[in-house]
């Protein structure tokens, strides 16, 4: 069934006929696995079950087990779309988001989703799972069957369907084995859902690598700890968040982090007085990265000690960055990288480039005379108090470097004479001095950064991505 | 130490002289010094202050210290 317009079903036939019964994926929590022999026959069987089902495409609500996730490699032998969603928002989300998709769909889910048709014909075979049929709206120009969409999270509000074929999926995880010298002796670690970008890298690194993926979502510290001391991973992707809740693991015993050759952060950038403690105990080559679902890598940095840890690198091959307008602006990239489209929404992908052909991140930064790129924020984060910007990134990199505090969000709080003013909540593992903070601000920040509300959490609100979910940060009481 | 000599020298300040001086129109602290006076005075209390109905008037120590209820 395998043909030229399936480039990444060949390529992962390939690698798996090469490893045999050697373990393609690992679940943590459960100590179950699947063998690429394993893998590869279960996704066939998907492909005979769905070849004779009329949709083009088929979307996963909730993580995959071992039991459903060969069908990720099943979509991509039968040239169909893979929409993995997250089963933790609410229904309508969910509705809004299929019926948006512009073909009919084969829903697979983890739960009950109320509102859609049962989907009789397919053979679940054991599976513990609910079937149905989501219309697409059919609407605007056709275009061709993506192989991944995948919807950006709900910290950018509208969901957005990022469309990846097969060639493009290819070329990006090709980039980051180049980047980090991936080959089939890792074993990878992955905390990410299956819907988020990161998770699916995880995936495709270890696939078409023959390399060992050892999946530990939902993240949990003691799971995590077990996966590294059970499975010694040699290479990982955590969100910086993640690695700041584990920080007082891997602060307390380094050795922790011994089978590792390599730790990647991404997603929201780590301060930098984090990554300087870190490396002092590294026995691994730690890296950062910057992009986005849309671009892939942007740029990436290998730290070592001593070396300056505020910037996230300059810009890679097949990559150009570019600040809008002078000194701070939004991050502009072009990349050989970039995904395919908004699937069905063909004006919003338009509308996200300039009219030289960048696309416009909505990140806010900088570049140094070195074309080195410091991140300051979401674009729609930053505000104005008093006729002058803040940006959230700047107070909360300096928070951060106070001790035992593991998270922070500093948020605008609406006022009718300073426009704004400055609203900070943060998380600690210990009882808080908000005096403290306070002053600290005072001594680090020009003023009209201070905050001028600071309240405190044992946790703050994460999106299922591991970040932390700025919307709802910014609605406590004020 | 009283309330607001505590919060002043915390923020570096000197108080004025006058009970009665608006220490915003002063020029004593400016926006975000006086955003500052109300944090630490809330800090302190335990009490809100409405920063926008804070400067509708004058900012004076006697106004500052009705609004939180205390003494000199």
């Amino acid at each position: 069934m395998s043909n030229d317009s399936t480039p990444l079903w060949n390529l992962f036939n390939e690698v798996s006929l090469g490893q045999g019964q050697k373990l393609a994926i690992i679940q943590s929590a459960t100590g179950e696995s699947l063998s690429y022999a394993a893998l590869r026959s279960k996704a066939m069987e998907f492909s005979e079950a769905l070849s004779v089902l009329p949709y083009k495409a088929v979307a996963i609500v909730g993580e995959p087990d071992l039991n459903l996730l060969p069908i990720f490699l099943s979509a991509a032998q039968l040239g169909v779309a893979c929409v993995p969603l997250s089963d933790s928002g609410p229904n309508e989300v969910l509705a809004d988001v299929l019926s948006a998709l512009p073909v009919d769909c084969l829903v697979l889910s983890t739960r009950k989703v109320p509102g859609l048709k049962e989907e009789q014909q397919f053979v679940r075979k054991g599976l513990d799972l609910f079937a149905y049929v989501s219309y697409g709206n059919n609407s605007g120009t056709p275009m061709a069957i993506p192989y991944l969409v995948t919807h950006s999270s709900g910290s950018t509000g509208r969901p957005k369907p990022i469309a990846i074929r097969q060639e493009t999926k290819i070329k990006r995880t090709q980039q980051s084995i180049r980047l980090f010298g991936v080959n089939s002796s890792d074993v990878i670690l992955s905390v990410s859902p299956l819907h988020h970008s990161l998770g699916q890298r995880h995936l495709f690194l270890a696939l078409l690598t023959g390399a060992t993926l050892v999946k530990a979502h939902p993240f949990r510290v003691d799971g995590w700890l077990k996966a590294v001391e059970t499975y010694r991973p040699t290479l990982a992707i955590p969100v910086a968040t993640h690695l700041k809740i584990l920080r007082p693991s891997i602060l307390l015993a380094s050795s922790l982090l011994d089978s590792f050759r390599i730790i990647v952060t991404s997603s929201a950038p780590a301060e930098p007085e984090f990554k300087r403690q870190i490396l002092d105990g590294a026995g691994f080559a730690f890296w950062e990265i910057y992009g986005m679902t849309e671009t892939a890598c942007a740029t990436a940095i290998l730290y070592s000690v001593g070396t300056n840890t505020d910037h996230l690198g300059s810009a890679l091959p097949g990559t150009e960055i570019r600040i809008k307008g002078q000194g701070i602006g939004e991050i502009e990239v072009k990349s050989d990288c970039l995904c395919d489209g908004y699937w069905g929404d063909d004006e919003r992908w338009v509308a996200s480039f300039t009219s030289d052909g960048f696309f416009k991140s909505g990140d806010l930064g900088r570049l140094d005379t070195n074309g080195n790129l410091t991140y300051l924020g979401r674009v729609n984060e930053s505000f104005q108090t008093a006729g002058l910007m803040v940006y959230p990134a700047d107070i909360e990199k300096v928070v951060l470097q106070m001790p035992d505090i593991t998270d922070c969000v500093a948020y605008p709080i609406p006022n009718a004479v300073f426009e704004n003013v400055v609203g900070l909540v943060v998380a600690s593992a210990t009882k808080l001095q908000v005096q403290e903070i306070a002053r600290h601000c005072r001594s680090q920040l020009p003023k009209h950064m201070w905050p001028a509300r600071i309240s405190a959490a044992v946790e703050l609100p994460k999106l299922s991505s591991g970040k932390v979910d700025r919307l709802a940060c910014g609605k406590p009481s004020q | 130490m009283d309330l607001l000599q505590t919060v002043f020298t915390t923020l570096g300040k000197s108080l004025p002289e006058s009970e009665d001086v608006c220490i915003y129109k002063s020029g004593l602290v400016d926006s975000f010094e006086l955003m500052q006076v109300v944090l630490e005075l809330e800090l302190l209390t335990g009490k809100h202050l409405d920063i926008s109905e804070l400067v509708a008037e004058e900012v004076s120590l006697r106004r500052l210290r009705a609004l939180l209820n205390v003494k000199s």
